[in-house]
């Protein structure tokens, strides 16, 4: 029987990839494993989806939780044993500490879909001004541009942050960016 | 209480933009005030070194060439994937079992079986239940009907047979014969660990599930079908269409013309339908349900769209759990294997577990698998069952 869902397996794989591989990260420390343990979890999602009932609270919690399960055995694996342990000290961890690392994912996920949501020449600029806390002038030699055009830019990005993204997000990303540039 | 993750993700993501409102800000500030770890986690999310290497993070992940891999990935993997895939898929939160089999091997001797130990389940085991129930004639006589009884006739004619966990009603006599006959009412009742299959003299069969009872007349009058019930019960009505069969549950009724639906009315009365159509009406209003909607009564009637293989999983003879808590499944359980049930630990409340798992087996082999997907321990004492977490 052909099962019809509300999202495509795509349309989930790219909502939820990255905040999943940066969970699967916090709880391992390991980028290349991290990312191989999400992709597992999700095509071995997608073989038993008609189980999962077609809601995004329920997705999103079934591929939280077969991630975390699978990040603890891994920690069972020999190999990375040392590393997980130092990682993770006491073997079981405690649901808060994983609880809490999912909610970080979360949070820093919508961050960062607020300044993906920028456009690219705008986003550069951004990233660089903002996020790498680079000066105006280092900019400009480095996009080779004037530092009037990264002035422009980084107003117009803001701008266009306002008019695209509402005021709920806006705050967080000003916030972050400038809180990022100052470090 | 643990709070919802996603809640308290959504509340920082609106302290971080200043959009929290009094009530929010008061649920978050209590979330840190919580534990220690909780401030810390809140701390560290606002701080400008880690939140830097996470957008790194986030911006080194190449999205496209991770869904290309899975895209190409034949449809099945059996035996092929690589050990972490085999133990994710061993210990995967939903653990799914298909238990092919037989579904009811008659009636089970309700002696207990021997002590178990597995990874996750200590104690005495716990026969399934079992097809049991009493019956109450309309002169208050009553009959156990797992004791086997033969037949009985009822004061106004109606044959009452019991075969192995069914119960039918024939009255072979005309309308027009009994239409001035008052009606005469029996009562099934189901307890705990229980289920019986129920034939009315009309010819619709009725499920009834542990700890649910139904009062229904021998024979129905020449208006409507109407029967009373607690608890939960699967329906296939006959079709009638001179007279409407009513089921009546805490005070709810649905009325229906012919058609398969179930109600479950422990908690809030849901009424799911199968096939055909039927109205559920309370309290002045009534919904119209066509097949793959439910109803749920909540002094309101709340129309949605249902989970059609779990309502009727429990007539098939299956568990079925979907994003249900660990609570609402002990609760299923309880009622199943005849168990009262202590929590112990941090009990994580707002987490929904999914599976499948035949009704026939033993108590700690449901259990077992529970534990897996929740993480819990659980003993058995008699049938006291202890989860710890």
């Amino acid at each position: 029987m052909k099962e019809v869902y509300l999202f495509s397996a795509d349309k989930l794989f790219r909502k939820y990839y990255a905040r999943l591989c940066h969970f699967a990260w916090q709880l391992l420390g390991d980028e290349v494993m991290a990312e191989d343990i999400v992709q597992d979890a999700f095509a071995a999602f997608l073989e038993r989806r008609h189980m999962v009932a077609d809601k995004d609270a329920a997705i999103k919690s079934y591929l939280y939780t077969s991630i975390r399960n699978a990040c603890h055995n891994v920690g069972r694996d020999a190999k990375i044993e040392e590393r997980y342990f130092r990682l993770n000290p006491q073997v079981m961890e405690e649901e808060s500490t994983v609880i809490n690392k999912m909610i970080r994912s979360e949070v820093m996920n919508e961050v960062y879909m607020v300044i993906t949501a920028m456009p690219k020449g705008c986003q550069r600029i951004f990233r660089l001004g903002y996020l790498e806390g680079w000066s105006n002038a280092k900019i400009a030699e480095k996009l080779q541009v004037s530092i009037n055009t990264v002035k422009t830019q980084k107003q117009r990005g803001l701008k266009l942050l306002k008019g695209r993204i509402g005021p709920e997000l806006l705050g967080a990303v000003l916030l972050c960016f400038i809180k990022f540039g100052v470090a | 209480m643990s709070s919802n993750p996603y809640h308290i993700a959504d509340l920082i993501n609106k302290h971080l933009t200043g959009t929290l409102t009094v009530q929010e800000e008061e649920v978050l500030e209590q979330w840190i005030a919580a534990n220690e770890e909780n401030r810390a986690a809140f701390e560290a999310i606002q701080s400008d070194t880690q939140a830097r290497i996470d957008m790194d993070f986030f911006a080194r992940l190449d999205m496209e060439q991770a869904w290309e891999k899975i895209a190409r990935r034949p449809e099945k993997e059996t035996g092929t994937g690589h050990a972490l895939r085999r133990l994710g898929i061993a210990v995967a939160a939903v653990v799914f079992l298909a238990v092919v089999g037989g579904w009811w091997y008659g009636t089970t001797p309700k002696t207990d079986a021997p002590e178990v130990a597995t990874a996750n389940v200590t104690g005495n085991d716990v026969m399934p239940g079992s097809q049991q129930a009493v019956l109450k004639l309309s002169d208050g006589r009553t009959i156990d009907l797992a004791a086997g009884a033969n037949a009985v006739k009822e004061r106004d004619g109606t044959t009452i047979t019991t075969a192995t966990g069914e119960l039918t009603y024939v009255n072979r006599q005309q309308p027009d014969e009994t239409a001035s006959m008052e009606l005469l009412y029996n009562e099934l009742r189901v307890p705990k660990a229980g289920m019986y299959n129920l034939t009315l003299s009309d010819g619709t069969s009725v499920w009834l599930n542990a700890m649910s009872e139904l009062r229904f007349p021998t024979r129905f009058g020449n208006t409507d079908r109407k029967v009373f019930l607690k608890g939960e019960a699967y329906f296939e009505v006959a079709p009638d269409a001179s007279r409407p069969f009513k089921v009546e549950a805490n005070g709810t009724v649905v009325e229906v013309l012919g058609t398969h639906f179930n109600i479950n009315s422990y908690n809030a009365v849901t009424t799911t339908v199968v096939e055909g159509s039927v109205k559920v009406i309370h309290a002045e209003k009534s919904e119209l349900l066509k097949p793959g909607q439910q109803a749920r009564v909540t002094g309101d009637i709340v129309v949605e769209p249902a989970d059609m293989r779990k309502a009727i999983a429990w007539k098939n003879g299956d568990f079925y759990f979907r994003s249900d808590g660990i609570v609402d499944i002990m609760q299923q359980l309880a009622r199943w294997y005849d168990l009262s049930v202590v929590y112990v630990g941090d009990v994580p409340y707002h987490k929904g577990y999914n599976g499948n798992i035949s009704r026939d087996v033993n108590l700690s082999e449901v259990l077992d698998i529970l534990g897996f997907a929740t993480r819990a321990t659980f003993k058995i004492e008699e049938r006291k069952v202890t989860v710890q977490f």
